[in-house]
């Protein structure tokens, strides 16, 4: 049974080398858990939730989205699909698309199947 | 000094990276202003709307607190889009799920020349 107090310590692990936050929400933008670094504000995550799932409902018309790499002017952000939830990691410029969505591939494989169990 | 068209500077852009099979100009509200595919595409596999809806997106990816958009990439099942925001243009390209997209970073300086014209003439619409 996934323990939900653990997804925090989940997300938190995939918080370096530029990384800010990293989200667990649902297709709607309900946050089911984050985890920010120190210093960035927990009200932040419920805004970039909205605005991602909002983002990948406007592209992802025939449900075949595997990622969604964001690139802006002083941040990136990568988002994927984990179950029927969305896994969101953003960060300064100085996390790469790249690491992003390596990480991004990292939790969403750890995430997977004790997530299935619970969303069934 | 030969004058090539926009359609033709697409289409030399498609030949420089291996796997794009099409690239869409747009405006801000989706409208298509030059397009270029490659040989073998099939040209039933354009969604005419992927300018306009990246164009929403890109503005709101834009109030995420990371700064302004530049660039949105798809990893689809069979495929990659790369989208290029060089507002007041934006830029598609539809791509095998092959490609290096780490090659459109180095040719964004040169699809701003490219294109420079189509920009300011689309600025002076949106001002008037």
């Amino acid at each position: 049974m996934l323990k939900p107090k653990a997804l925090p310590k989940v997300l938190e692990q995939a918080n370096s080398h530029g990384v800010l936050g990293s989200l667990l929400f649902r297709q709607d933008g309900a946050l089911i858990a984050s985890a920010v670094v120190p210093g960035k504000e927990e009200s932040i995550s419920r805004a970039v939730s909205a605005i991602v799932s909002n983002l990948m409902a406007s592209f992802d018309q025939h449900h075949d989205i595997e990622y969604l790499l964001i690139e802006c002017e002083d941040g990136n952000a990568v988002v994927t699909k984990v179950n029927k939830l969305l896994l969101c990691l953003y960060g300064k410029k100085s996390a790469e698309l790249g690491l992003l969505k390596s990480k991004a591939h990292t939790i969403r494989s750890y995430l997977e199947v004790p997530l299935q169990q619970v969303l069934m | 000094m030969v004058e090539i068209t926009y359609a033709t500077f697409l289409e030399r852009v498609i030949h420089s990276i291996p796997g794009v099979s099409a690239v869409v100009v747009s405006d801000r509200d989706g409208g298509i202003l030059v397009k270029a595919y490659s040989n073998a595409f099939n040209t039933d596999n354009v969604d005419t709307s992927l300018g306009a809806t990246f164009a929403v997106a890109s503005e709101q990816a834009g109030k995420l607190g990371l700064g302004k958009n530049k660039s949105i990439i798809n990893f689809h099942r069979d495929k990659i889009i790369v989208y290029i925001n060089l507002h007041p243009i934006f830029i598609s390209f539809i791509c095998s799920s092959d490609t290096n997209c780490g090659s459109f970073t180095s040719i964004v300086p040169d699809l701003q020349r490219g294109l420079d014209g189509l920009s300011k003439a689309i600025s002076k619409e949106d001002d008037n």
